[in-house]
């Protein structure tokens, strides 16, 4: 436990050199935040609030959903390439450590990366919405769901690392899951700014449990909806979770029987 | 010039039969890539269902959407297909690998946008085009003007990346700026003018120039206008002759210096 | 005639210290001229002055009339290079390919480019590889194709930059010999940079020796090789105490017990001779012959200087 925990310290060390470019690359999320106080006035009109969401809500919310979009590190690649390279049958680790090594590595620098974009985020939103705040309180009894979401975000791109077993190039399933989190995911708008009954056929993807679930309980805390969702996340952590060891069972199988 | 003409087609040919080599990868990434595009048309359509009031009081419709996401995307694919390099200039510069150009006696900007080509930007391509043709009512003059647009788009682009690469012969890697940079660009041009109203219009068509590259061309697409048509071709030709001045003046320093100023 | 004048060449990149100093040289047509000395002597960035990438503080170059700097393009299509560690050969289509690629870059008529490509197959004998990705030849297979690909165009001087640098000892025989094919049959005139003592003695009629940019050497193989060359080192290991050989021309570096470090003089006695009077005087148990390394020959030559 000790050794994943250093490693994840080691990964923040190495994170805070590219401090300059790391903040370079936050101002397209001030773009983003921009560009959609925009599209969400059209969309609200004359209204005040659409299903419950004011602007300055809508805008927080972006900013939480991009935060956690826009910290993850290109795990699925980095996976796909040792699958690729052979490395994976050189090192011959057991399911759990391969992954558990994976997600150390990643988790110290991707909570960074989501905490202070999603600070920034916030300043944005602050000053774009025209002064106005949030109830942060929410935000701070979300954090296990916002932190479950990243941790779910994290598992299903190793997931699609994993593919690399069986696939020569894992990027397209990666652009098609990336989508899936636009949509269902509720990336730009709450799930209720959709047609209602697409709403309904979204709610058996795993996504509207990531960064829609995550943002919408730190804008509109609801406890009865908390309780239910960040259950339901927990279950999709343990299944992905769970399939990603399958794969890369079978998967390493074949590796080893074919000499790598 | 004949001599670059045809250099240029054998290096399209040499791009593509080199990504050919790996045909599963290469027809994959290319149909990835459609679809990934359509998602985007799949979170207006499902947004225009339900904010339909909303969209026209601004004067929005459906057809303005699928207009600005054709043109950002053929000319963005334009540039990425064709003149590849330019999106990797910052790598190339700072790898050394400029002296492999310098070497030939051909013009060096030329040479490093045509030697790399990102095989998916053929999937943005045929994406524009798909959606161009079904949604937009057919009209040769539109089809023209889109396709004239297309390759004026690619160049505006090709511009753009060159002036933010060029940027690490003076201050070292300028990859983080110009992706910024770029895709803040790109982000703007795939919604509709009408959306922005107020003081970021001024931004939108000066420091963020996306007015310049995609706006105007949309607006000449809709409504043709012979006087907006040969302004904005003859600007976008001017911002092109000024990214390959750019160039060559960090080329100059380059060469006096080679990589040793240059972390 | 001279295709190569070189004056007073001088690159400065910070103060107080200049990467090549006030160098002036020339090269024949058809000569093979050496550029040895280490690691940040001064030679990629004299080949870089020369290819016209990297502009000299100050300093005349002329090669067939031209102004590296000033005419780079037209010079380009004059002279071949191959850079050790960069490519021109594309990794995933066969060498063909990046053959006809050069020979669009170079505006060579197309008649003209089948001919030279035929001729480099056979010359180099790359028809059983000619067709297979770039990626899936062996390291001396590809060097071939590099070297081929610098001379598509029909250079009339070719730089060489560490050409076998990271090579095994074999494909490095291989390709000495092709480069002394080239410049017999093409009439190339070639500069060679290396660090590597053999490449230079193997190629060269004449060597230029390079030291903190300021050349410290200039004359022809012949006679570095006779005044400088001619010694070499012998490391020994022995059964039982070591005897020192009773023969002229030996040094003793260093002594222990079962081993010993000698340097010998090849001048003074041939090799074959002192090896016999150290085998018949010694049960050897290992036996290793080394060059002097070229650090050596370097401060050789300052002392002598």
């Amino acid at each position: 436990m000790k050794k994943f925990f250093y490693l994840a310290y080691i990964s923040i060390k190495n994170y805070t050199f590219y401090l300059k470019d790391f903040l370079i690359t936050r101002i397209f999320l001030v773009i983003v935040i921009i560009i959609f106080s925009f599209i969400y006035k059209t969309l609200l009109g004359s209204n005040q609030s659409y299903a419950s969401f004011t602007l300055p809500m809508l805008l927080y919310y972006l900013a939480i959903t991009e935060s956690i979009e826009m910290s993850k590190t290109l795990i699925h690649n980095t996976i796909s390439d040792e699958i690729k390279s052979g490395t994976v049958a050189y090192i011959l680790l057991r399911p759990i450590s391969y992954i558990s090594f994976h997600v150390s590595s990643a988790i110290g620098e991707i909570t960074i990366k989501q905490l202070v974009t999603m600070i920034i985020g916030f300043i944005c939103a602050f000053f774009v919405s025209g002064f106005k705040i949030i109830n942060f309180w929410m935000v701070i009894a979300s954090l296990p769901v916002i932190y479950g979401a990243v941790l779910l975000n994290l598992f299903f791109m190793i997931l699609i690392g994993m593919f690399a077993f069986y696939i020569e190039e894992v990027r397209p399933i990666y652009w098609i899951y990336q989508k899936f989190i636009f949509i269902v995911g509720g990336l730009f708008v709450p799930l209720e700014f959709f047609p209602p009954t697409v709403l309904k056929i979204f709610k058996f993807f795993p996504f509207t449990y990531m960064n829609y679930f995550a943002a919408k309980m730190s804008v509109k805390f609801d406890l009865h909806e908390y309780i239910i969702g960040f259950s339901i996340q927990l279950l999709y952590i343990f299944i992905v979770y769970f399939l990603s060891i399958l794969i890369y069972s079978k998967g390493i199988k074949r590796v080893s029987i074919q000499g790598g | 010039m004949r001599y670059y003409i045809k250099l240029f087609w054998t290096f399209i040919k040499m791009n593509i039969k080199s990504q050919m080599a790996y045909k599963k990868s290469f027809f994959l990434q290319v149909f990835g890539m459609i679809i990934n595009d359509f998602a985007f048309l799949v979170l207006w359509i499902l947004l225009f269902d339900n904010f339909k009031s909303s969209f026209s009081s601004k004067g929005i419709d459906f057809n303005n959407i699928v207009l600005v996401w054709a043109i950002a995307a053929t000319s963005f694919g334009f540039v990425h297909a064709l003149f590849g390099g330019f999106r990797t200039l910052p790598t190339t510069i700072i790898g050394g690998k400029l002296d492999n150009f310098l070497l030939y006696p051909s013009n060096t900007i030329f040479l490093s946008g045509i030697s790399y080509s990102d095989v998916s930007a053929w999937g943005d391509i045929i994406y524009g085009y798909i959606i161009f043709l079904v949604f937009i009512p057919f009209n040769p003059l539109s089809l023209f003007l889109f396709t004239y647009f297309s390759i004026l788009g690619a160049v505006f682009f090709g511009s753009v990346l060159i002036i933010l690469s060029s940027l690490t012969f003076f201050i070292g890697s300028s990859e983080q700026i110009k992706e910024t940079l770029f895709n803040a660009i790109l982000s703007f041009a795939t919604y509709p003018e009408k959306f922005f109203v107020g003081p970021i219009k001024l931004i939108l068509f000066t420091f963020v120039p996306v007015g310049l590259g995609i706006y105007i061309p949309v607006r000449i697409i809709t409504n043709f206008n012979i006087i907006l048509f040969t302004i904005s071709t003859v600007i976008i030709l001017l911002f092109l002759l000024f990214s390959v001045f750019i160039f060559n003046r960090g080329l100059k320093k380059y060469e006096s210096s080679s990589l040793i100023i240059l972390s | 005639m001279k295709i190569v004048e070189v004056k007073d060449l001088t690159k400065q990149f910070v103060k107080d210290k200049k990467a090549v100093d006030n160098i002036s040289f020339d090269i024949e047509k058809g000569e093979i001229l050496g550029f040895i000395g280490p690691n940040g002597a001064g030679k990629s960035t004299t080949i870089k002055m020369l290819s016209g990438i990297l502009t000299p503080t100050y300093g005349n170059i002329n090669i067939l009339g031209l102004n590296p700097t000033k005419d780079r393009k037209k010079l380009a299509k004059s002279i071949g290079t191959v850079f050790g560690q960069k490519s021109q050969l594309w990794m995933h289509l066969p060498p063909i390919d990046t053959f006809n690629l050069l020979g669009v870059i170079y505006d060579v008529k197309p008649k003209i480019l089948k001919e030279r490509i035929d001729k480099f197959i056979e010359l180099f004998e790359l028809a059983p590889i000619i067709n297979n990705q770039v990626r899936k030849l062996s390291l001396g297979e590809r060097i071939k194709c590099e070297i081929a690909a610098s001379l598509i165009h029909n250079p009339q001087v070719l730089f060489l930059d560490e050409p076998t640098i990271g090579l095994d000892v074999v494909i490095k025989k291989v390709i000495r010999d092709l480069i002394l094919k080239m410049n017999k049959e093409e009439q190339v005139t070639i500069l060679l940079t290396s660090h590597d003592i053999q490449d230079i003695e193997k190629l060269c009629d004449r060597v230029i020796i390079i030291n903190n940019g300021k050349i410290v050497f200039e004359n022809t193989m012949k006679y570095l090789k006779y005044n400088y060359l001619g010694k070499k080192l012998i490391s020994i290991k022995t059964e039982n105490n070591f005897n020192i050989p009773q023969i002229e021309g030996v040094s003793i570096l260093k002594q222990k017990d079962y081993s010993a470090k000698l340097e010998v003089d090849t001048k003074l006695n041939s090799i074959k001779d002192i090896i016999d009077t150290i085998v018949s005087t010694n049960n050897v148990l290992d036996i290793t012959i080394d060059d002097i390394p070229l650090e050596e020959v370097i401060g050789q030559i300052y002392k002598n200087n």
